[in-house]
């Protein structure tokens, strides 16, 4: 048995070397970099340009810098896992790659692995780049110590996010089709339900764009905190809307990494080359 | 002619009683005074010089959820002491505590400290003096207090669920060979 679970993951690992090559070859994998570096970089040219002070804090700096955070983990996803699996059936290149043999699970499995890897990268650089301009502008002993809470929320995010694309990937034939369900799924639905659910005073904890509001709530300023459920900052039911509780939040973005990951694995593997 | 008999004998007597009434009222203040200075009892031109002269917290930056001790100072400016007097801490609209059956000497201080579990935000902390029951509004004393929030989480936690997601991926690559063996078994 040792020895099938050791090849099933040398196979995994050969899956993950191919996607990582398929993905440097493409321009995908240089947009989203570019995007990593310019995005920050923005925050810190204009100010210049345009004369304008930065945040009073390096919180603050770094609390604006990553409001984009989340929607660069989304386009990640979207460009690395949005056509992972339905691009395999849809060009028919299934027929090649799952007659290997090769466990359909370790191909899946890698491909998964290989845009996690790739979307870590970038937001990895992304933050890299958000911290050497706040020690630029506000010195090394400035830089937030939340800053690595934030991360490591952005990176379970983003699994998170990768999950459920490669479920919409995994249930939809068209690559498109995919990719843009997931894309806008994460940038306008899901947003747009919690938004009403907000509205009629409901907490919409279980939605994963909600949880998201932690990687930049942990710089808010001190009394005006979220982590709580009803009530946001502020004395109770001084506002109407909500902030994420920080365990449920790590809890649900846990939550939708795993059960969507084993739904679409399930799922791929079942499907019907032909 | 005729003279009305007794006619000239009142007006005199009128004003000898307004007279009297007019010395009286005149002297009562003073009269009072003397009762008062004798019994313990303010006069009544002194009872609100009381006020609340220092408001102090024990931690002027404190955390969400730590207890301070709100210290705030009466002061009495008058020449009597003052009973039944009862200080109202609040933070906002919203009132912590009163403390109440305080007596502040004359031209003295009383000390009134209470304990508070901080709520995060800048509140306006105030303390208002009240005798018997009525409030010296005027001459309360607010102070500014932000409390902050309690750091939002834990990097283990986020860590700690990291590292599950991880292992469940891995798991999903040994599970087909894990279950063909149990299968086989």
């Amino acid at each position: 048995m040792m020895a099938d679970i050791r090849e099933d993951m040398a196979h995994t690992v050969l899956s993950v070397r191919y996607e990582i090559l398929k993905h440097m070859r493409r321009t995908r994998l240089l947009i989203a970099l570019s995007l990593a570096i310019v995005l920050p970089v923005l925050f810190y040219i204009i100010p210049r340009v345009a004369n304008v002070s930065f945040a009073s804090t390096a919180d603050g700096f770094m609390s604006n810098i990553l409001g984009f955070g989340s929607f660069l983990i989304i386009i990640s996803a979207a460009l690395f896992a949005g056509d992972a699996v339905s691009g395999e059936f849809e060009s028919k290149t299934a027929l090649l790659t799952l007659s290997t043999p090769q466990r359909r699970t370790s191909i899946f499995i890698g491909k998964y692995l290989a845009a996690m890897l790739a979307v870590f990268t970038i937001v990895t650089l992304y933050y890299l780049v958000g911290v050497f301009e706040v020690i630029g502008i506000y010195g090394v002993s400035k830089v937030p110590i939340v800053t690595m809470r934030s991360y490591l929320l952005a990176l379970l995010y983003a699994t998170a996010v990768l999950s459920l694309t490669y479920f919409f990937s995994s249930i939809i034939k068209g690559t498109m089709a995919s990719t843009l369900l997931s894309f806008f799924g994460l940038i306008m639905i899901l947003p747009i339900v919690s938004s009403l659910m907000m509205v009629a005073k409901v907490e919409p904890w279980f939605i994963v764009t909600y949880s998201a509001g932690l990687i930049t709530n942990v710089f808010l300023q001190p009394g005006f905190g979220g982590g709580g459920g009803g009530g946001g900052g502020g004395p109770p039911d001084a506002f109407t809307s909500y902030s994420p509780q920080f365990t449920t939040g790590v809890e649900v973005m846990a939550a939708y990494a795993i059960v969507f990951f084993i739904i679409a694995i399930v799922l791929s593997v079942r499907r019907d080359a032909e | 002619m005729t003279r009305t008999p007794g006619r000239g004998g009142v007006a005199p007597a009128l004003s000898l009683v307004l007279l009297v009434a007019m010395a009286a009222l005149a002297l009562a203040p003073s009269m009072t005074v003397m009762v008062a200075e004798g019994s313990g009892a303010p006069p009544l031109s002194e009872l609100p010089q009381i006020k609340v002269a220092n408001l102090s917290f024990s931690n002027d930056n404190p955390k969400e959820g730590q207890d301070i001790v709100i210290t705030a100072v009466l002061a009495n400016n008058g020449t009597f002491d003052i009973a039944n007097v009862s200080l109202t801490f609040a933070y906002g609209e919203v009132n912590i505590t009163t403390v109440r059956n305080l007596t502040v000497p004359a031209k003295g201080n009383r000390t009134v400290e209470v304990t508070w579990k901080a709520v995060k935000f800048t509140h306006v902390m105030s303390a208002v003096p009240a005798v018997d029951g009525v409030p010296f509004a005027k001459v309360a004393l607010t102070k500014s207090l932000t409390v902050a929030a309690k750091p939002i989480g834990n990097a283990y936690v986020v860590f700690a669920a990291l590292v599950v997601v991880l292992l469940t991926f891995v798991a999903a690559v040994a599970a087909p060979s894990v279950w063909e063996h149990m299968r086989k078994r």
